[in-house]
C-alpha cells in the first residue's frame, strides 16, 4: 500500500511515527508533479495544490483495476470494494513489505489530526449524517447520506478491530 | 500508468514481487 500526499518527506515521517501503518510506504510529491499530476489526482484549487482524495488498485501487469476519486475530502471509497477488486484478481497472498516514509527526520509536527481523534470524529460524522439524512425526503439526499454514514460504520469498525475492541 | 522510472519505484517494486498494489492519496498531515 502506498499512500501519497504533497507533504515533504519530514512531515511525512512525522506522521509514521504516529499513526499505525507499519506497511504503508509514504510517497512524498510535492507541487503533484511526480504522481498525482499524471494520474489526475491533483487539485491546483486546494489549499495551494494537493491531492485529490483517491484510491487506485494497480495489478501487476500494471493496469488499473479500480479507481476511485473522491467528490470531496469526506467522499471515500470502502474496504468491500476495494477487497472486492483486490479478490478479483486473484493473486496469491504475499508478506506484507515494510512501511515508511521514503527518507527524512519526522518533523516533530504533531499533527492537527492524531490517532486518538479519529473514532470521535467518525462517531461525531456518523451521528452528523444520521441526523442530517433525516431531514430530507429527498431520495438522492438520503442515499448520499446513507453512504457517508456506512463509510463512517466502517471506518470505526476497522479502527476498532485495529485496537482489539 | 507512469512506466519504469526510479520515481516510481514504490510501485514497480512491489508489482515485480507479484503483487498488486493499492495506491492511495491524502491531503497532507495539517
Amino acid at each position: 500500500m502506498i499512500a501519497v500526499s504533497t507533504d515533504d518527506e519530514a512531515r511525512q515521517a512525522g506522521m509514521f511515527a504516529r499513526w499505525p501503518t507499519p506497511h504503508v510506504r509514504y510517497v512524498a510529491d510535492p507541487g503533484g508533479d511526480t504522481y498525482l499530476g499524471s494520474l489526475g489526482l491533483f487539485d491546483p484549487e486546494e489549499r495551494g495544490g494537493i491531492a485529490r482524495p483517491a484510491l487506485i488498485v494497480v495489478a501487476p501487469d500494471g493496469s488499473v483495476a479500480y479507481r476511485y476519486v473522491g467528490r470531496d475530502f469526506a467522499d471515500r471509497t470502502t474496504d468491500a470494494e476495494m477487497f472486492g477488486a483486490l479478490e478479483a484478481l486473484g493473486l496469491d497472498a504475499i508478506e506484507p513489505p515494510a512501511g515508511g516514509p521514503a527518507g527524512g527526520e519526522a518533523d516533530g509536527h504533531r499533527g492537527a489530526f492524531r490517532p486518538e481523534h479519529l473514532p470521535v470524529y467518525f462517531r461525531g460524522n456518523r451521528m452528523a449524517a444520521v441526523a442530517i439524512g433525516g431531514r430530507s425526503e429527498d431520495r438522492g439526499f438520503r442515499a448520499i447520506a446513507r453512504e457517508h454514514r456506512l463509510m463512517c460504520e466502517a471506518t470505526i469498525a476497522a479502527w476498532d478491530r485495529l485496537n482489539g475492541a | 500508468m507512469p512506466n519504469d522510472d526510479a520515481l516510481y519505484e514504490p510501485i514497480l517494486g512491489l508489482r515485480r514481487g507479484g503483487g498488486a498494489v493499492v495506491l492511495l492519496t491524502y491531503r497532507g498531515d495539517w
